[in-house]
């Protein structure tokens, strides 16, 4: 075959592996006998011995087979892997060659050279392949994703409404859950546990709705009260306690990693992430539908309308999106993109589990492989994270900090400094021309000032002359070269006509800046330090105490530096690369820029030579009292460009007419007092060489030539004198009124970008781009193209809209598994094909049915459950006589509920429980966590300087600092989640460490002796009394006879251990004791 | 699949119990309350001593885990062509490193010797490990995905770069159980540095806390909660007693409940606990021989420190803990991570190690454990050839060397290369997958079938990856 055909075949498979259509395929002809052997010998037997382990025999790794020749020629996932004739462009040689990176076959070590050599030398000759069985190499593309071909799971089909059951005994349903549970249970001929007691009811219903102990008086009352509805009184009761939502919401936190640091090397603090924590404690207490929830933690940064909190009038919704933060984050990977990879997928992991109950990130390298998920899917998904960024947002709502008097008391001020500075600059430009005419200015050497190099009346004409040309080539000159760097480098941005930035807080509104904003002094003899120009991204145009951020659009960095042009103080400009936040060193310091130089324009250079390719946004950040104003950004290979002469001095020096230095001074002061003139007129703006003219302007300000003009003895009249100080005072009496505004973690819009499919996972290979779309399987192929921005905010409509039946059905089943102690479905984050089918798939139906009827109303969907007959089931009960043991036979794991389970408490609960028996419980709730208490083995890098308090100052356990280098060791004895992702089911263990706890830990010995003091305070009561107080808080019911009497007992022989002078101590071990019989665990 | 085929035993929990008086004490470890978050299927004891795939060549595994990154130019793999560009630009294309202040070609400091009947040559960093080159498999071709330490630890930890996985010594325990019952199955011997990435290095992640290594400090109560608060044990016990009483009292209550019953059963393991660990600590029936081999009486501090976590190490394995790792004590300058004063910084960290794990070494042989015990000596990664800056070296996951000894291992070996400036694998690559699945391969487990169920997938310490390196097996 010639080496023509060859090509056409392999440009041909390319476009196969392009359009998915299958063409014809020559086979190779016969090659000639001395190929045949060259082949057999050299050829064939290295690529049995090396490579058909994975592409070979069946084998396909990469979707690639080397074991037939039209095998190669179709390749892999990084397309044809084999060009007849050319070895340089074949992937096969590439990878035997060893000198890529990415690209090295045999994985473990490389080819002999001499193997090497045969295989260029095969390639070379055309590849010859001597067997007739090319077309064999499974060119039917089955191997691609075929979502029709692909198995559903039932979580994804619509809800199906079967109606209620028909059931036997018509008596025991109370609520319409209790047929679906008695129809099974009869259908296996069960019975139902009878009712549990009121006490062991009131305490399950208690720890299960606020995760504390229920006290004596709510016991009495429920005890005391016969009337049919009196249970639904203690359910509402519960449901409406503000601590409903501190339990609830840390179910909630499971499911979203909830942590305060970053992990990894020096576990960073997120800052501000305990807002997130407060938010969903409040959504949950104020039942905010789950479907706005949703949109809430997806987009509620878009809202047009966001909620906001009912007294303080801040933003709620944008808090939502904090969860996607939440995540663990590395300190300076040396692989940024792959570090983004791996917070994607992270992020989308805790989205799919969350929400939709599926393994979606499992589709990162490769279509799912159960569930109709592609690595289309993944990669469309990844889009919208790669379009949206992290923000401290700013929550306040608006009146709050648009402080419109301040807007107008600034106007005015600007206005009275103009007004004094225009009038004293008009006096020194006249006085600097006198002085000029009369010769009395010595020659300074000033590019803008010429005037003055040339001022000398001691010149003769000709001098002057030779003078006045010699300048205006230097200027052109200059002019040129900055012509010509300018050309090499591209502008980004000058703040003139961009629409491009995402503005967020009340700093850099207006947007960008106003006309000729004054930079202002506090001295009345000279109160304009200098003016911007249009043209500039200014934060302290109101007030220097105002705060906001910048960002730009996204662009991919093509050049090695970027050049900022600024001026400022106490501010930042940060470059964000693939969405890295964590900016330190040793790799990525440089990427911040401090700005705290000052008002004067300055460059500043940052080297990004290492991330050319890379995806990036500017961050200008006004964070704190100063301000940051950016003239202009470029992107270059070189330093800082060099100046351009100002044109309204070329122009006036290139005028033949102009003979002596008086005429220079003349013609300058005109053209000075003119520039003054329209700066205080206001006419400025409109001007065609506005640039030119502010920069002239500057100079003015800046001069100390002009000051010295006026040789100290310049005063504003006593009238402008008094204005200026009253407006003065104003403002700053208005600044100090600006509140110190509140800030959280959120997500913000940024450009929107699509992700190209990363071939097996790995970013450096990368497949066809996807745009921007939810779940094929569930919202289809025909989805709208996302408009400005990420388009999340119509993800997550699309969501709630498409996906209803999901959503619903993985919430209900959350609900319900925190009830009944397991879900209806027992893996709640894997409603896929993997995951466990319902045990009552009709009642979980039912009950998203109902949760979206009601509005997606959480509260609602607990009173359905709770009311129930089931829920208020005994636990471990002997069952009906007539078949005693039977249930435990047939229904060991209690699928069928024909029985409340018992359960351990969590071990936020059991902390919370101990405070509260004890009476050391704070009630108080939100705001910044309590540090963790840190024991000695608590160790390794970023350990916080100082510990908490032992007893966490008696806050409840969701205010405990979370650190994830730095757990306590108390949570996860008692199974806390390492919180790395969703985890909607704790696993609950039951290992020395709990009973080591228990038995020896200093808050638990801490908390006893505190009980035994509470109990003694209490002057007028008998022991008796006492132990039946103790027995009645720690496990709601009073002792048996036989317990009264070990108790007293106990605390007999204790005190004769101690002595009587020491009761305390007898009670705080029987107090000890208490903590640790097991009962005070379960519920 | 599940760890369920590790289960020999027919019997549910409850009948298990049933067979003890009051349901107590004999079977000490309780149950695993089902445990099917992802879909998988419930199991019992979690630390019962399970039947291994196939036979196994080792019981016990010593990870020597040293923190930092090893250089392995200047430890067991000699380059001389170092020596020869000694200060000229390296010839070849560097990648991006931890701190891209990329200096010229630097030699070793140290000389290396020809040791044993193999005559593999090591450095003399280390001239007391080198006399047990021919019982070593020194792998010179390993590689991590990862240039940063917590990624790099993580991963070597847990086959995964990132926060959340199990560890290794999880997984073992999770597959083999525990063949101790007073003792924890996964010990870590914090000699004084926590590696970057923290406690996670040795978490359970997605396993049952069953399974989390615990972390032994120094001294005499290395546990936290272990030390009881009383005065007297008298005390503890009389309210043990009564615990004991009201629990029961509670149980004839509620009816007998499995999770209830398991929880009773654990305080009678922590109980224990309180003497047990102690006792393995107290090394005064150590006899002063003993003690010297492992330098205990060296005057350099760190020696001393390290010397103790090896003689308890050995003491563990006595006491069938499955899986013990030591971590580095601190010598002042930094772990092995030398990004400048290589000569110093490695000279101390390999000062604080090499006579006690000398001495390990010898004891393990002596008292024939060593053919049962698997001892691994790893870093996260190696070292760059050229310095950084004048005198250290960056990161180099491209190719560093560790070495492997004990039950199953095939002494004297010297397995895959680097290239001629020690920077890159050319030859026998071994990721920290096939690391892991030999491993699990000496304790007679196959690394495909060690799994668990865990969001959706059956999870692997070694993901979809790992193949054993046969090479270095006897």
């Amino acid at each position: 075959m010639s080496k023509r055909i060859a090509i056409k075949i392999a440009g041909a498979c390319v476009a196969w592996f392009l359009w998915g259509q299958e063409i014809p395929l020559v086979a190779a002809a016969d090659p000639d006998p001395d190929n045949v052997e060259f082949f057999e010998k050299r050829i064939r037997p290295v690529l049995v011995e090396n490579c058909y382990k994975c592409h070979g025999n069946g084998n396909k790794k990469g979707k690639l087979q080397l074991d037939s020749r039209a095998g190669m020629l179709k390749g892999g996932e990084t397309g044809p892997v084999l060009v007849p004739g050319q070895p340089d462009n074949s992937l096969l040689i590439k990878a035997v060659r060893y000198t890529d990176d990415q690209l090295r076959m045999p994985p473990k070590s490389k080819l002999p050279d001499a193997n090497v050599a045969d295989f260029i030398t095969w390639v070379k000759s055309g590849a010859p392949w001597p067997e007739n069985t090319a077309a064999k190499a499974g060119l039917s593309g089955k191997d691609r994703f075929d979502l029709k071909a692909r198995k559903k799971p039932w979580s994804l089909e619509p809800l199906k409404n079967q109606g209620i059951p028909v059931v036997k005994n018509k008596d025991w349903s109370r609520s319409s859950i209790d047929p679906f549970i008695l129809a099974r249970l009869e259908a296996a001929g069960l019975f139902a546990a009878p009712p549990a007691d009121k006490r062991a009811l009131i305490r399950r219903t208690t720890y299960n709705l606020i995760g504390l102990p229920p006290t004596r008086a709510e016991i009495d009352d429920f005890l005391g009260d016969e009337s049919p509805d009196a249970f639904a009184r203690v359910v509402d009761r519960l449901l409406a306690s503000p601590h409903y939502g501190e339990r609830w919401g840390r179910h909630w936190l499971d499911l979203v990693r909830y942590a305060e640091t970053t992990g990894h090397e020096y576990d960073f603090e997120l800052p501000e992430a305990y807002v997130y924590r407060d938010y969903v404690i409040r959504a949950l207490n104020a039942d905010v539908p789950y479907d706005q929830l949703v949109i809430e933690h997806m987009a509620g940064d878009l809202l047009w309308e966001p909620r906001r909190h009912p007294k303080d009038g801040y933003n709620e919704s944008v808090l939502g999106t904090g969860f996607w933060f939440l995540g663990e984050s590395a300190h300076s990977p040396v692989d940024i993109r792959a570090d983004e990879s791996d917070r994607i997928d992270n992020q989308i992991d805790v989205l799919g589990k969350t929400f939709l109950g599926l393994t979606v990130a499992c589709a990162r390298c490769h279509d799912h492989k159960f569930d109709p998920i592609s690595s289309k899917d993944y990669y469309a998904l990844t889009g919208y994270l790669e379009s949206s960024r992290l923000q401290r947002a700013f929550i306040d709502p608006p009146e709050r900090t648009a402080n419109f008097r301040l807007k107008h008391l600034n106007d005015q001020l600007q206005a009275q400094a103009v007004e004094m500075t225009a009038a004293s600059l008009k006096r020194q430009v006249e006085k600097l021309s006198k002085s000029i005419s009369t010769g009395s200015v010595s020659a300074q050497d000033d590019l803008r000032t010429p005037w003055l190099a040339l001022a000398s009346s001691s010149l003769t004409p000709s001098q002057f002359e030779a003078r006045r040309r010699n300048i205006l080539e230097q200027y052109r000159a200059l002019a040129a070269k900055a012509h010509e760097r300018e050309k090499r480098d591209i502008r980004f941005e000058d703040f003139r006509t961009s629409q491009d930035w995402f503005v967020t807080g009340m700093a850099f509104d207006p947007f960008p800046t106003r006309a000729t904003h004054a930079v202002l002094s506090s001295e009345p003899d000279h109160p304009v330090k200098n003016v911007m120009s249009p043209g500039v991204a200014h934060s302290g145009q109101v007030s220097n105490q105002l705060q906001g951020t910048l960002r730009s659009k996204t662009f991919v960095i093509q050049k090695k530096k970027v050049l900022y042009r600024v001026a400022g103080r106490g501010a930042q400009i940060n470059l964000i690369i693939d969405g890295y936040q964590r900016i330190r060193d040793p790799i990525y310091g440089g990427l911040t820029i401090p700005i705290d130089h000052g008002s004067q324009f300055e460059w500043r250079v940052q080297d990004v030579s290492m991330w050319l390719g890379h995806r990036a946004y500017i961050e200008i950040i006004d964070d704190g009292p100063g301000y940051v104003a950016v003239e202009k950004i470029l992107f270059s290979d070189d330093g800082p460009p060099p100046a351009v002469p100002n044109q309204l001095i070329v122009r006036v020096l290139d005028d033949p007419q102009l003979k002596s230095p008086q005429g220079l001074a003349r013609k300058y002061e005109e053209l000075f007092l003119e520039i003054v003139e329209q700066w205080r007129s206001g006419a400025f703006h409109s001007t065609a060489d506005r640039d030119d003219r502010l920069d002239l302007l500057n100079w003015m300000l800046g001069s100390d030539l002009l000051v010295k003009m006026d040789n100290g003895s310049a005063q504003p009249s006593q009238q402008n004198w008094e204005k200026w100080a009253t407006l003065l005072d104003q403002v700053r009496k208005a600044e100090k009124d600006l509140p110190a505004p509140r800030r959280a973690m959120a997500m913000a819009d940024g450009t929107g970008w699509n992700e190209p499919v990363h071939i097996r996972g790995n970013h450096k290979i990368l497949g066809e781009t996807v745009p921007r779309r939810f779940l094929e399987v569930i919202a289809g192929d025909g989805q709208p193209q996302p408009g400005k921005g990420s388009g999340r905010l119509e993800l997550a409509q699309l969501m709630v809209d498409s996906a209803k039946p999901i959503l619903a059905r993985v919430m209900v089943n959350r609900i319900w598994q925190h009830h009944f102690g397991e879900g209806l479905v027992r893996s709640p984050d894997n409603f896929g094909l993997k995951g466990e089918p319902p045990t009552h798939p009709e009642l979980l139906d039912f009950l998203a049915a109902e949760f979206i009827r009601n509005g997606w109303s959480i509260k609602r969907m607990h009173r359905l459950m709770l009311l129930s007959s089931t829920y208020q089931m005994a636990s471990a009960n002997p069952s009906h006589p007539s078949s005693r043991g039977k249930e435990e036979a047939i229904d060991p794991q209690n699928k069928l509920l024909h029985r409340m389970p018992i359960r351990r408490l969590e071990a936020e609960c059991i902390r919370d429980a101990i405070l509260a028996v004890s009476g050391r419980l704070d009630r108080k709730m939100y705001g910044p966590s309590v540090l963790p208490y840190l024991t000695p083995h608590m160790d390794g890098r970023g350990r916080p300087e100082i510990s908490g308090p032992l007893d966490g100052a008696g806050r409840r356990s969701i205010y405990i600092n979370i650190r994830r280098n730095f757990l306590t060791p108390m949570f996860l004895a008692f199974d806390f989640p390492i919180p790395f992702t969703t985890m909607g089911r704790r696993s609950v263990s039951n290992v020395p460490a709990q009973a080591l706890t228990l038995m020896n830990n200093p808050l638990v010995v801490e908390l006893s002796n505190h009980w035994a003091r509470q109990i003694l305070a209490e002057s007028d009561m008998t022991s008796n009394q006492r132990i039946k107080k103790m027995f009645e808080a720690a496990f709601a019911r009073p002792p048996s006879d036989t317990e009264l009497a070990e108790a007293l007992h106990f605390l007999e022989e204790q005190s004769r251990e101690y002595g009587p002078a020491d009761n305390v101590r007898a009670w705080s071990d029987l107090c000890h004791v208490l903590l640790n019989v097991k009962e005070f665990l379960f519920y | 699949m599940h760890c369920n085929q590790f289960l020999e035993s027919p019997l549910t929990r409850r009948q298990m119990l049933m067979q003890c008086a009051n349901g107590f004490g004999a079977v000490a470890l309780a149950a695993l309350l089902s445990d099917p978050a992802y879909g998988g299927v419930p199991s019992t004891d979690p630390l019962a001593p399970r039947l291994p795939h196939f036979r196994p060549k080792a019981n016990n595994v010593i990870f020597l885990f040293m923190d930092g990154g090893p250089s392995q130019l200047d430890t067991f793999d000699p380059k001389p062509r170092l020596a020869k560009e000694h200060g000229q630009p390296i010839k070849m294309k560097v990648p991006p490193t931890q701190f891209n202040n990329v200096g010229t070609v630097m030699q070793s400091p140290w000389k290396f010797r020809h040791y044993g009947q193999s005559g593999i040559p090591v450095s003399d960093l280390f001239p007391n490990v080198a006399r047990f080159v021919d019982d070593l498999a020194v792998v010179r071709s390993m590689v991590s995905n990862f240039s940063v330490h917590t990624n790099a630890n993580y991963f070597i930890h847990s086959g995964n770069g990132q926060q959340g996985r199990p560890s290794m010594g999880s997984w073992v325990t999770y597959g083999l159980g525990s063949q101790c019952r007073n003792l924890p199955g996964f010990v870590v011997l914090d000699s004084g540095l926590i590696p970057p990435g923290g406690l996670d290095c040795f978490n359970n992640g997605f396993l049952p806390a069953s399974y989390q290594g615990s972390l032994f400090q120094r001294g005499d109560n290395p546990l936290a909660d272990l030390k009881r608060n009383e005065t007297d044990s008298r005390l503890q016990q009389s309210k043990m007693s009564l615990m004991r009483k009201l629990d029961r009292e509670s149980l004839r209550r509620t009816g007998d409940d499995d999770k209830i019953e398991s929880a009773i059963a654990n305080y009678e393991l922590a109980f224990r606990m309180q003497t047990a660990v102690p006792e393995v600590v107290n090394f005064k029936g150590e006899s002063a021989a003993t003690k010297a081999m492992y330098g205990f009486d060296e005057k350099y501090s760190p020696t001393q420190i390290f010397a103790r976590q090896c003689l308890l190490a050995r003491r563990l394995v006595e006491r069938g803990v499955r899986f013990i790792e030591i971590l580095c004590p601190k010598v002042g300058g930094d772990r092995w991570d030398q990004h400048s004063n290589l000569r110093d910084g490695h000279e101390n960290n390999a000062r604080a190690v090499d006579k006690p794990i000398a001495g390990l070494l010898r004891d393990l042989k002596g008292r024939g454990l060593l053919d049962e015990t698997l001892v691994i000596w790893a870093g996260e990664f190696g070292r760059t050839p050229m310095a950084q800056g004048s005198d250290g070296r960056d990161h180099n996951p491209f190719g560093f060397t560790i070495w492997l000894t004990g039950g199953g291992v095939k002494g004297g070996t010297i397995h895959g290369a680097t290239d001629e400036y020690g920077y890159f694998v050319v030859d026998k690559k071994v990721e920290v997958y096939d690391l892991h699945a030999t491993m699990l391969h000496l304790l007679g487990i196959d690394h495909k079938r060690l799994t668990y169920r865990f969001g959706g997938r059956d999870m692997r310490l070694t993901d979809v990856h790992g193949e054993v390196i046969k090479e270095i097996l006897v």
